[in-house]
């Protein structure tokens, strides 16, 4: 199998979640097969980290009191000219924005510098524990497993675990993102012999934000290095915070259960 | 008296102002744009259809308003230097150098875009749009979208190395 059979901006749509369901995949599974393709699925996964994070501190900048006082008074005025309307409340929402005031990021996640990543699948939110995404030969779906989400909610960081279906789960740190929500980075290694580093953070449920996939390996295979320095960009885009105390981390998964 | 329309603006505003830097390259010029585009979207209030999305109206309005200048005063874009501008990141002590080298370089990388590929990186990569949305804003097809999209990042990948 040959990287040639997408072009560039397949890769790159798969990269932003834009592919249609069928092509990508085939990108799953030609992926583990074909490590040129990973590479170049790489640079656009990680330009788009890069830029978002070189972008990410302008927002939380203060606007100019001048330009603020400005369009509050052009505001006044047209508020003035435009009696509330009655549907209001139907103007639709932004979507959530980072918080304007997240704690100053620890050097703990560094940025890559020139991130060359051995496989990564899939980058966005609630892909793979959505249920209805089929996921190729890499059993991603196998994620849903209540035993896993338990072992979520659980696992102190640090600890690993069998499961009954003879994967592993090792639960590598806690951390909250910039909203502060409670994200764990955990690596799965698949009873078929994938191993996946993962990150997830909990809402009302365990949400999976992000995987990076090793390529099959023995029955200890870890992700190599050189992917995980997507998954730094990663937690530098989303402001994720330095690892929990072990303290923290019991008083963080307790308000889960 | 308010609604969402102008408390919505009002909130906008920081994410105005930094698609805005991107387009003009300079921050003072940045904020007469942000001003021009509220002066607009105030005066268009009555065309806004609540049924969509105030964001990508917002940007399409200030899109259009910069082209308007550049082409009425012949503004070529003005180039700052990038370490005179004020910079969040570079006041965060907490942060390594590497990381704030990284991301000078990539402003850096953006800034020599071509305007048509900058703008396409702001809308989807920074400020989070689908290529549809982005499309909306940029009055073109998801295709031209794309192929600026991926040549855009193509390049700064190069400058990154």
């Amino acid at each position: 199998m040959s990287d040639l059979m997408f072009t560039d901006e397949e890769l790159m749509a798969y990269a932003d979640g834009e592919l249609a369901e069928g092509r990508a995949s085939e990108i799953d599974v030609a992926l583990a097969r074909v490590d040129a393709l990973a590479q170049r699925l790489a640079l656009f996964v990680d330009t788009r980290a890069n830029v978002a994070s070189a972008y990410a501190p302008m927002l939380d900048e203060p606007v100019p009191d001048e330009l603020r006082r400005q369009v509050e008074e052009l505001a006044r005025k047209s508020d003035a000219d435009h009696p509330q309307a009655p549907q209001e409340d139907t103007v639709v929402a932004f979507r959530p924005k980072p918080a304007q005031n997240a704690a100053p990021r620890q050097s703990f996640w560094k940025m890559p510098l020139a991130a060359s990543v051995a496989l990564a699948i899939g980058v966005g939110t609630g892909l793979f524990l959505a249920g209805n995404q089929p996921t190729g030969g890499l059993q991603i779906a196998a994620l849903d497993d209540p035993e896993i989400v338990r072992a979520l909610t659980e696992m102190p960081a640090g600890d690993s675990k069998t499961l009954d279906s003879g994967s592993r789960i090792e639960v590598i740190a806690t951390f909250l993102d910039d909203s502060g929500a409670v994200c764990r980075e955990f690596e799965y290694d698949h009873a078929g012999g994938s191993t996946f580093v993962a990150v997830t953070c909990h809402d009302t449920t365990w949400d999976v934000k992000f995987v990076v996939a090793a390529a099959p390996s023995g029955d200890t295979g870890f992700a190599p290095a050189s992917s995980l320095a997507t998954l730094d960009a990663y937690l530098v885009a989303i402001g994720a915070q330095a690892p929990l105390s072990i303290q923290d981390e019991i008083k963080a998964l307790s308000t889960l259960k | 008296m308010s609604d969402n329309f102008s408390n919505d603006l009002i909130d906008f505003l920081p994410n105005l102002r930094r698609f805005a830097i991107s387009l003009c390259r300079s921050r003072d010029m940045a904020d007469d744009l942000v001003q021009i585009t509220a002066e607009k979207a105030f005066a268009a209030r009555a065309k806004f259809d609540p049924a969509t999305r105030l964001d990508a109206w917002l940007f399409r309005i200030m899109r259009n308003t910069w082209i308007d200048m550049v082409r009425r005063r012949q503004i070529q874009g003005t180039q700052i230097d990038i370490d005179d501008a004020p910079d969040a990141a570079v006041v965060d002590g907490a942060k390594t150098v590497e990381t704030t080298l990284m991301l000078k370089s990539a402003q850096q990388a953006m800034t020599e875009l071509p305007q048509e590929q900058r703008e396409v990186m702001m809308l989807i990569c920074v400020e989070e749009m689908s290529y549809k949305e982005a499309a909306t804003v940029l009055d073109a097809p998801i295709g031209t979208i794309m192929s600026r999209l991926s040549r855009a990042r193509i390049t700064i990948a190069k400058k990154l190395e």
